[in-house]
């Protein structure tokens, strides 16, 4: 499938279709990963973010694949396979170029979420699957305390409050210890 | 701080007013604090998005995979396909160059290639074999360009049996011959000295002790004295005619073996192998006899098939025949059975199934006439105007269907009005016009068949009948170039002439047939024939009157008829105080029969036999490793005879020169 009809696939919310075919290029980025001192499962992990980072960037209005999504993948998943293997060295990172850059960026960045999601993972169940509903399927709070059997909806929305806030309190925690 | 949160919530989702929106950004640029605090809890909404996303990539990542498989699965699937299809193609190129390479040996071994075999290591007898090998060379073009087909039949016949130190006495100068498997081969021009060794020595066998039962002697006797096959080999998948050294023709359709154990088509090249029997002395030699049951036959050749691959049996698929074009004419009716050993001695079969042609071929329905009423018995759907190409007479030059139709009626009245016994309406005294009701089928292979006539009058009945099966053979009529069955229906119309006024005229040359249509029940008979021919088409006038069967079976297979003759028949034994266990058999001169015996203390029963015929009584004994042969001419009288037979020793060779002689006979 040409990147044409994998971008429209994108753009028509058919997001499970596009990561199917962008599958067919994990091979050769396996291969890139193999070669490079890394397992098959950290080639699993390295193409997962590298499709995060491809689907956060396709979401952003500014964004604009100069590439094939081949090209970018690859780029994506040598930095974040680098980042994670922590073998940049200063003199790499000064020769940059600028779209190599917003890549790089786009890989720290991810990191940050990667450890927002494992503070998210480190909640309850219900208070996951309530943050989940109230976020990511955007359900209403009506609908959320009649689901999950809140006396109202101001107490579902109340517990949402504490859920994201636990979430928020593992996370500094998390990136304290990380920094420190 | 909740609050912010709601305000954070509606900023991202964009249900902020305009005015609202412009104040939240204003206040993200200017509130450190309030910044950071948005920033962080976009962090941990996008860390939370992060897990639907992963749920999402996971099952994607499933779905590839599966896709993935069954993409390989197909690809293996179709890998399999061509890998058996080019196989197949290679296998049969390769099959093919082999032959051609056995072309070019055929340099070196030029006519006949002569070597002996050693039949079997018990007996320590050496069987010398003529090997003859003639080799077809075919072009034919394919679609993967020329390819050569070479075609080669390897004819045996056995010269003889020896032990070692007898065939090392008979041929001295070919001691040194170089043994491979159990074959030896030795230089061709050896065969002269064969040929010269005229003296033929019987095999010894030293297990064999001569107070042993002397029956058993003789068919074992039997075994090395049998013909040794031809052997034709052929592809398969095409359809094949072979011509074989007595000239039997057999067609074999394209893709007609399975596997016997398998029941698997075979396709490839294929090996027939294939035993003639014409000539009393071969039947003779290979203990032959002609009897189904208790009825006689009379033989018209007989034939042994057997097909292999690779050493595996074959047989025939269901719904294919192999054509047979025996090498004999003149009798009719002649049947096709297939051979069964009881208790040692041939039987012969009728298939059970004889009809399989018609039932398989359309069959259609004719009217001569243009009456419409005699519709009945219409085993078919189909009709006159469903066929492509009406049966044609002999007599009638190809035209159009309708010339054809009108020409065939006129031939056939004709016919009728000749040779119809025009007494039998007189001795009726009929004086008024009667009605035959008269249907036929015309099958395939161009044969009338299935007679009925139906009339007040039997004797009509049965003489239109008799007529009938007297008409000659017709170009069969046609279905999109096929040939089938064709019904045949007209009334004959039957008066002597002059009988319209009531006077009853004894003149016979006046016979009117015309057609009618009114409908009177009468007898029913129905007459089926057996000949089956090729398509008159495709066959010279001489190969007409050849036996054509067709054979879903291999093995055994004799083309008789049924011995009718009006003659009286009786039970018949004979008491042959010499016989010691001989095989007795008995010839019937007048037909080609050969009868075999059931032998208890010296009485020789034969069952059923027709009176007064003249026969050969012939006795093979064989006592220790000497062979004693003798025949006695005779005619048949009394149910229970007492002959002597004048048993002679003779040598192998010397038996087959005497059966030889009798050949004449048959």
């Amino acid at each position: 499938m040409s990147d044409d009809k994998i971008m429209a696939l994108f753009k028509n919310g058919k997001r499970e279709k596009a990561f199917k075919e962008l599958y067919k290029l994990y091979p050769r980025i396996e291969k890139l990963i193999l070669s490079n001192n890394g397992t098959k499962a950290d080639a699993n992990d390295v193409f997962q973010e590298a499709l995060i980072i491809l689907n956060r960037n396709l979401e952003k209005s500014d964004f604009k694949l100069t590439s094939s999504f081949y090209t970018y993948l690859y780029s994506v998943s040598r930095f974040v396979w680098k980042d994670t293997q922590r073998k940049f060295t200063k003199q790499e990172l000064h020769n940059l170029q600028s779209e190599e850059v917003l890549v790089f960026d786009a890989v720290l960045e991810e990191q940050k979420y990667k450890s927002a999601e494992k503070a998210f993972r480190e909640l309850g169940e219900r208070c996951q699957q309530l943050l989940q509903w109230f976020y990511v399927k955007k359900m209403t709070f009506k609908v959320i305390a009649e689901q999950m059997r809140f006396k109202s909806e101001k107490v579902a929305k109340n517990q949402k409050y504490k859920c994201l806030q636990k979430a928020k309190d593992i996370y500094r925690t998390q990136s304290k210890t990380v920094q420190s | 701080m909740e609050k912010d949160i709601d305000l954070i919530n509606a900023y991202l989702n964009n249900s902020l007013s305009e005015t609202e929106r412009l104040a939240f950004e204003n206040r993200l640029k200017t509130d450190a604090t309030f910044y950071e605090f948005f920033v962080e809890h976009q962090t941990i909404l996008k860390g939370i998005e992060r897990v639907e996303l992963l749920e999402e990539i996971k099952t994607s990542k499933n779905k590839y995979l599966i896709s993935k498989w069954l993409k390989y699965f197909g690809g293996f699937v179709l890998l399999i396909t061509i890998t058996i299809i080019a196989y197949s193609l290679c296998f049969s190129a390769q099959s093919g160059e082999q032959q051609s390479n056995n072309n070019t040996s055929f340099e070196v071994v030029k006519d006949s290639v002569l070597n002996e075999t050693i039949a079997d290591s018990i007996s320590k007898c050496i069987t010398v074999k003529y090997h003859k090998k003639q080799i077809f060379l075919e072009e034919r073009t394919k679609a993967f360009g020329g390819v050569e087909i070479v075609k080669d039949t390897i004819i045996k016949e056995v010269i003889g049996s020896y032990t070692i130190e007898e065939f090392k006495s008979a041929f001295p100068k070919n001691i040194d011959f170089k043994k491979e498997n159990d074959t030896i081969f030795v230089n061709p021009n050896l065969l002269i000295e064969f040929e010269k060794a005229q003296q033929i020595v019987l095999k010894e066998n030293k297990n064999n002790e001569a107070t042993k039962a002397v029956s058993k002697n003789v068919e074992s006797f039997f075994n090395p004295t049998k013909k040794e096959a031809q052997i034709v080999t052929f592809n398969a998948s095409e359809d094949y005619k072979v011509t074989l050294k007595e000239g039997t023709e057999i067609l074999i359709p394209a893709n007609a073996f399975i596997n016997s154990k398998t029941q698997k088509e075979v396709t490839g090249n294929v090996s027939l192998e294939v035993t003639e029997y014409y000539k009393l002395s071969d039947m003779l030699l290979a203990d032959l006899s002609t009897k189904s049951y208790d009825q006689i036959l009379e033989t018209g050749g007989m034939l042994y098939i057997e097909a292999k691959k690779n050493n595996s049996n074959l047989k025939l698929k269901q719904g294919k025949e192999l054509e047979i074009v025996f090498n004999n004419k003149g009798k009719e009716d002649m049947q096709l059975f297939n051979g069964d050993k009881i208790d040692g001695v041939m039987n012969w079969n009728l298939p059970e199934s004889i009809d399989i042609l018609s039932s398989q071929s359309k069959s259609i329905s004719q009217e001569v006439s243009l009456s419409s009423e005699y519709y009945e018995n219409t085993d078919s759907s189909s009709n006159f105007e469903f066929l492509d190409v009406v049966p044609r007479h002999p007599n009638c030059e190809p035209g159009d269907n309708e010339q054809l139709k009108q020409c065939f009626n006129e031939e056939i009245t004709k016919f009728v009005a000749r040779k119809f016994n025009h007494e039998i309406g007189e001795k009726l005294n009929l004086i008024t016009k009667e009605n035959i009701y008269v249907s036929f089928e015309i099958d395939r292979r161009g044969n009338i068949g299935k007679i009925e006539a139906r009339s007040k009058y039997d004797a009509l009945a049965a003489e239109a009948i008799r007529v009938l099966e007297l008409f000659p053979k017709v170009v069969p009529g046609k279905i999109n170039s096929r040939y089938v069955n064709v019904k045949y229906r007209f009334p004959i119309a039957y008066r002597i002439l002059g009988s319209e006024n009531s006077i009853p005229v004894t003149r016979t040359s006046g016979m009117i047939f015309q057609q009618d249509s009114a409908l009177i029940i009468g007898n029913k008979k129905e007459v089926q024939k057996e000949i089956e021919e090729k398509p008159i088409s495709e066959v010279s006038k001489s190969d007409l009157e050849r036996y054509t069967l067709s054979t879903t079976q291999l093995g055994w297979i004799n083309c008789d008829r049924f011995i009718n003759s009006r003659k009286n028949k009786i039970k018949y034994n004979i008491n042959i105080s010499n016989a010691e266990g001989a095989n007795v058999k008995l010839i019937f001169k007048s037909m080609s029969s050969i009868l075999p015996s059931r032998a208890s203390n010296g009485f020789y029963d034969f069952g059923v036999v027709p009176v007064n015929e003249e026969v050969i009584l012939l006795g093979i004994k064989k006592k220790g490793d000497k062979i004693f042969l003798g025949l006695k001419e005779l005619r048949i009288r009394a149910t229970s005879e007492e002959q002597d037979i004048d048993f002679k020793e003779v040598s192998l060779s010397e038996l087959k020169k005497e059966l030889i002689k009798l050949n004449s006979n048959f």
